[in-house]
């Protein structure tokens, strides 16, 4: 499964984190069953709808919490031997509310670069760089307990970059956003996903946001698994079943199609299908049409968003996973 | 807004060793709880202890003979008096209420433990900065007041000396219970506004039931359940003041049971908060 997931992700590198036959139960309830992934450096979409498992999983990976049963390591490291060690090299962004009120954000985010280690000095000079990164230069001397909505998840990024950690866990950094500071939380996202050596790992619901940023995902659903690998690999492989939309004698067409040993099947309306990419060529779903007298509307790939891959892939969890 | 990644100016520092970060807990929370209310609250306390430690060996020197000279269970009066007490257990809930049960209101908590520290580490840095104000409030004044009647002549050095150990050794075993209880009922409160009216209703309130049953039962021993019996028990036996009706060892460990025990409690509390909370 390591293996596949790895080779899914084309990256080859060393893994960022990874997880074997990950599993934690809450009483009688599973948050996670028998994950098993490797991930890469890179953007990383930790995507699922709530309840998937994803939050079980980063406190996992903090060293925040045992699994029940199965292993999982950070840079290499084991979460519940070397946890300081892993959070040393981890920025985490919460997606609660959970500043000191009290406090400036320059003061606050300086003061979490102390505990993460930071020297003072340098804590208080990180905190006004990343400050004016996320766009609070002119708001970083006022206390957090004055701050918006938007503010707000910008300080939390920011106290998550200060001691400038080769991994960010940003859980929901768009919540709570309207579409201007969303588009901009994705913008610093994206500028922070490029840079060198460093990794994030975006943790959402929302699947936009994810396409907009991430060049890997992790699929969970119900705890398990659904897919994880390379964003363009998984939009590619799905790609492989097309959608065409016919007009005009639908069944003349599948048997046309049928005799040149494509196999169309029936799509959520009478005049689409849905058949495997034909290994020679799209020219014979068009020589089908020819000879049906029919005429392709509409002819592409059946999977062309996140959304439609995780929807693909919730109705076939089985098929999709990659365990 | 800006949309230019960090450029650190300064090389990559050498990240500090753990204890210098459980530190700068201790001190932030050290600065936070430097509130209006907890320097008035520190002033009367000063006031009440020096006037208390002063006042008596000021009148034994004006009247010779007066109790044969000075002596150490003069410097007993503060504990006598109930006020420096009651004003103790006023800090203490306000100190103390709010140093964990507003992380865990504000949900800030989870910032702490996603950071490379551990609950230990947090409990620890807490606790520490409340002991800080009670030991202000404990054994600051006392050993301030044993200063002034030495500098005043009042007292000779071996006398002050051993006065100065007695009031150290009292203040400690008073600051060991006094955090420890602050830090658990803080940790277990929703509102610090509760845990200040626990910590009050604890300290303060035990003294009442624990006078009550006495007098009802005539039993002393029910007196072990008030800690500042327990107190005034151990200063008792430290000043060489007669006529105390607890065993002063006895009194002395449930103090420091008392504080172990809550410190206890309140790490294992602690160990159970989500700091990722779903």
């Amino acid at each position: 499964m390591a293996t596949s997931a790895e080779a899914r992700s084309g990256t080859g590198l060393p893994a960022l984190f990874e997880a074997r036959d990950l599993t934690r139960r809450f009483g009688a309830i599973d948050a996670l069953t028998g994950i098993s992934l490797r991930v890469g450096e890179g953007a990383i979409g930790l995507i699922g709808p709530n309840g998937a498992g994803k939050t079980t999983l980063i406190r996992i990976l903090l060293g925040l919490l045992a699994p029940t049963s199965g292993s999982a390591a950070v840079f290499g490291l084991d979460p519940g031997r070397d946890g300081l060690a892993i959070r040393e090299r981890v920025g985490y962004m919460p997606e609660q509310d959970c500043l000191i009120p009290h406090m400036t954000g320059v003061g606050f985010v300086a003061y979490m670069g102390q505990v993460s280690g930071l020297p003072e000095d340098a804590a208080f000079q990180r905190a006004h760089e990343v400050l004016q990164f996320v766009g609070l230069k002119e708001e970083r001397y006022r206390k957090l307990s004055e701050f918006s909505v938007g503010m707000r998840q910008r300080v939390k990024l920011a106290q998550a970059l200060v001691h400038d950690p080769p991994l960010l866990l940003l859980d929901e950094p768009t919540s709570g956003l309207d579409p201007g500071g969303r588009s901009g939380m994705l913008a610093l996202l994206r500028l922070l996903a490029e840079r060198p050596g460093r990794s994030l790992v975006l943790s959402t619901h929302l699947l936009g946001d994810v396409e907009r940023v991430c060049d890997q995902v992790v699929m969970l659903s119900n705890g398990t698994l659904l897919t994880s690998g390379s964003l363009a690999a998984l939009l590619g492989s799905a790609g492989a079943e097309l959608t065409v939309k016919v007009r005009g004698d639908v069944d003349a067409f599948v048997r046309a199609a049928t005799a040149r040993g494509l196999e169309p099947r029936r799509g959520t309306t009478t005049a689409e299908l849905r058949l495997p990419r034909p290994a020679m060529g799209e020219e014979a779903i068009f020589a089908a049409a020819l000879e049906s007298g029919t005429q392709i509307r509409y002819l592409g790939p059946s999977v062309s968003t996140m959304e439609e891959l995780f929807l693909s892939l919730v109705d076939r969890p089985k098929a999709g996973a990659t365990a | 807004m800006s949309l230019h990644p960090p450029r650190y100016s300064l090389a990559p520092p050498t990240l500090r060793p753990h204890a210098s970060r459980v530190q700068v807990v201790f001190w932030a929370t050290v600065r936070e709880r430097l509130g209006a209310m907890n320097i008035v609250l520190l002033a009367f306390i000063f006031t009440v202890v020096l006037l208390q430690i002063i006042i008596p060996f000021y009148f034994a020197t004006l009247v010779p003979g007066l109790a044969n000279g000075p002596e150490l269970s003069f410097f007993y009066l503060p504990f006598a008096s109930q006020v420096w007490f009651f004003f103790v257990v006023l800090l203490t809930a306000s100190v103390g209420a709010g140093v964990i049960a507003n992380d865990l209101a504000t949900r800030s908590i989870t910032m702490y433990l996603a950071r490379p520290i551990t609950h230990l580490d947090y409990l620890v840095a807490k606790a520490a900065a409340v002991a800080v104000w009670i030991t202000i409030a404990v054994v600051a004044p006392t050993l301030l007041g044993t200063t002034i009647v030495l500098a005043l002549g009042y007292v000779p050095l071996p006398l002050a000396l051993q006065a100065a150990g007695a009031f150290l050794g009292v203040g400690i075993l008073t600051i060991v219970a006094f955090t420890g209880l602050a830090v658990l009922v803080s940790s277990a409160a929703p509102k610090s506004a509760y845990a200040a009216a626990a910590i009050f209703g604890l300290l303060a309130g035990a003294e009442i039931v624990a006078f009550v049953a006495w007098t009802i039962s005539g039993e002393p021993a029910v007196l072990y359940l008030s800690v500042e019996q327990d107190v005034l028990a151990t200063a008792q036996a430290a000043f060489h003041v007669p006529g105390g009706v607890l065993d002063p060892t006895g009194a002395a460990a449930i103090l420091i049971a008392l504080g172990a025990v809550t410190f206890y409690l309140a790490w294992r509390r602690l160990a159970t908060i989500d700091a990722v909370a779903e």
